[in-house]
């Protein structure tokens, strides 16, 4: 099976813990089995999975890979109303985990407890697309990654040898799993045959910590804001003396906390790790080793096994020559076979035959590290989570003239409109429709944006006004 | 002095969850209030700090799971309710 978790000599040992319910890896496999059976077929179809952090979600995800079918991995808390969107542009053949279907063309849930639409009328799907993870997983974009079986696959195990992860390491899985960095958490550790404990708290929870604590924990992933968080909770004042793995990725963390969290981790003879990746990547394209640190702090590391980077330039570059800045082209069994925006696309192969232009800025030094550089693509990462700024700009500009772009933690947008008032209004509007906390958002009134000769928006001028 | 320092409280919580200021307060609570998630509760956090001027430990920072836990918390800092 996926991730070798039906191996005999694992059989014994606890896969996953979830609460009080704990699975061997013996107990897991039965569990894939009988769900892999409940969505055989010869025709491929489309699965759309919300799901939680949860021992079933796990399994079913494993499942639908398992059986040969397409897995869309949701996130439960989606509004209803996106939802209903992405199903009626999608048009999966199963729905499971999600508040009722509100629509006619599916079947009540059956004896495994999933909605089945009543006409096939979904069309082919590619013979190697297994899993699709959404660029954004609370907005309900329409846009997702696709990914064969070989791409989760050949990425668990690159992680699973950069990080060294072992049988006996406890990490806990608190990073939604419809995320492409929570899932890597679990995939990598599936295949390393260790156990997982899976969290659906957050870390401001009493039971979070309790659980961390009860289940002996010794390995935390988080995005820069979960660490900052973290800063200001006290790592020696949570009472988890067990913790000694972290790593971190999902955006930029400030070298001041990486060097704090290096610091911690060492003295209790422990690894920090910083991390690059992109769902586009299934999850990671270069990693920090450790013992890189504080030598190469900023870096993100060099790329994972199996993996390749360069600098692309707008005009030929010397070649051979570190330490230029240009956009990051990442090559890897990882890469995506391409996106999709509506079920007609899922007829599509690979198109990008394993070479991923990021949209990152990046330099790689002399010794082979990477150093992102920011996005040369229209996107911000705010507390974890990518966000395009010209849809942003565009639900702002249903009020005037608007244009936003990305500081570090943050979306600065301006407006040639609005009081102070109107904009903290539309400010809690678009927290409301992209579910960001408000404190991303900053607005400012201009007289006049500035613009190009050509007329278009000049965001290199907004830039260096933020 | 009794309805300042709720209202104080209760501006704080308007400001970092976006919740109406004619909310049923009492009921509020970590995870179940829409909108008080990890994140909105950390500006939560630095919210009441400020408009207490008191500086909170953090088992008072994971301990803050409601409203009315949150003025237990912050009267235990010192500041007066009665």
């Amino acid at each position: 099976m996926i991730f070798s978790i039906d191996d005999n000599a694992r059989r014994n040992h606890v896969a996953l813990i979830d609460g009080d319910a704990s699975w061997t890896y013996d107990k897991l496999s039965d569990e894939v089995a009988w769900r892999r059976e409940a969505l055989a077929g010869s025709e491929k179809r489309l699965l759309f999975l919300f799901c939680r952090n949860d021992l079933s979600s796990v399994a079913w995800y494993l499942a639908a890979v398992e059986a040969g079918q397409s897995v869309a991995l949701m996130n439960d808390q989606l509004d209803a109303q996106l939802a209903a969107n992405l199903i009626s542009l999608y048009r999966p053949e199963w729905v499971l985990g999600s508040a009722p279907v509100d629509s006619d063309e599916y079947e009540s849930p059956n004896a495994a407890g999933f909605w089945r639409r009543q006409r096939m009328d979904g069309g082919p799907i590619h013979p190697e697309l297994a899993l699709m993870l959404s660029t954004s997983g609370s907005t309900g974009s329409p846009k997702f990654v696709r990914l064969k079986r070989g791409n989760v696959e050949s990425n668990a195990d690159s992680i699973r040898q950069a990080l060294s992860i072992s049988e006996s390491d406890v990490p806990v899985a608190h990073l939604p799993i419809h995320y492409s960095y929570g899932l890597s958490v679990i995939n990598s550790h599936l295949l390393a045959g260790a156990t997982i404990v899976l969290a659906r708290e957050g870390l401001v929870s009493p039971a979070f910590w309790e659980s961390i604590r009860r289940h002996d924990v010794d390995s935390f992933s988080g995005v820069p804001y979960t660490y900052q968080m973290l800063r200001r909770l006290g790592l020696d004042k949570v009472n988890a003396p067990k913790l000694r793995i972290m790593t971190q990725a999902g955006g930029k963390l400030d070298t001041g906390n990486i060097a704090h969290f290096h610091q911690c981790m060492t003295e209790r003879q422990g690894r920090f790790f910083v991390m690059y990746g992109q769902t586009e990547a299934t999850a990671r394209i270069s990693i920090l080793p450790s013992t890189d640190l504080p030598r190469k702090l900023g870096s993100a590391g060099r790329p994972v096994p199996g993996g390749a980077i360069r600098i692309h330039h707008e005009q030929e570059a010397p070649v051979g020559v570190p330490d230029i800045e240009g956009e990051l082209v990442y090559t890897g069994p990882n890469v995506m076979l391409g996106y999709a925006t509506q079920r007609e696309d899922l007829t599509k192969g690979d198109e990008l035959g394993g070479c991923l232009f990021t949209g990152d800025r990046a330099r790689i030094d002399a010794e082979g590290y990477v150093f992102i550089l920011g996005r040369s693509k229209r996107d911000a990462k705010l507390f974890g989570l990518r966000v395009n700024l010209d849809e942003l700009e565009a639900f702002v500009k249903r009020n005037g003239p608007a244009a936003a772009v990305a500081s570090s933690n943050r979306v600065v947008i301006f407006c040639e409109f609005g009081s102070e008032a109107a904009h903290s209004e539309i400010r809690a509007a678009l927290a409301a429709e992209l579910r960001i906390h408000h404190s991303a958002f900053e607005f400012r009134r201009v007289d006049k944006l500035p613009t190009k000769d050509t007329g278009k928006i000049n965001y290199e001028d907004l830039l260096a006004r933020v | 002095m009794t309805t300042s320092s709720t209202e104080k409280l209760k501006h704080a919580f308007v400001s970092a969850l976006g919740v109406s200021p004619d909310g049923d307060f009492d009921s509020m609570a970590y995870g179940q209030t829409p909108g008080w998630d990890s994140i909105a509760h950390m500006a939560l956090i630095s919210e009441i700090e400020t408009a207490f001027d008191i500086m909170l430990a953090t088992d008072d920072v994971i301990g803050m799971s409601s409203f009315l836990k949150a003025k237990e918390i912050v009267t235990r800092n010192g500041v007066s309710f009665a």
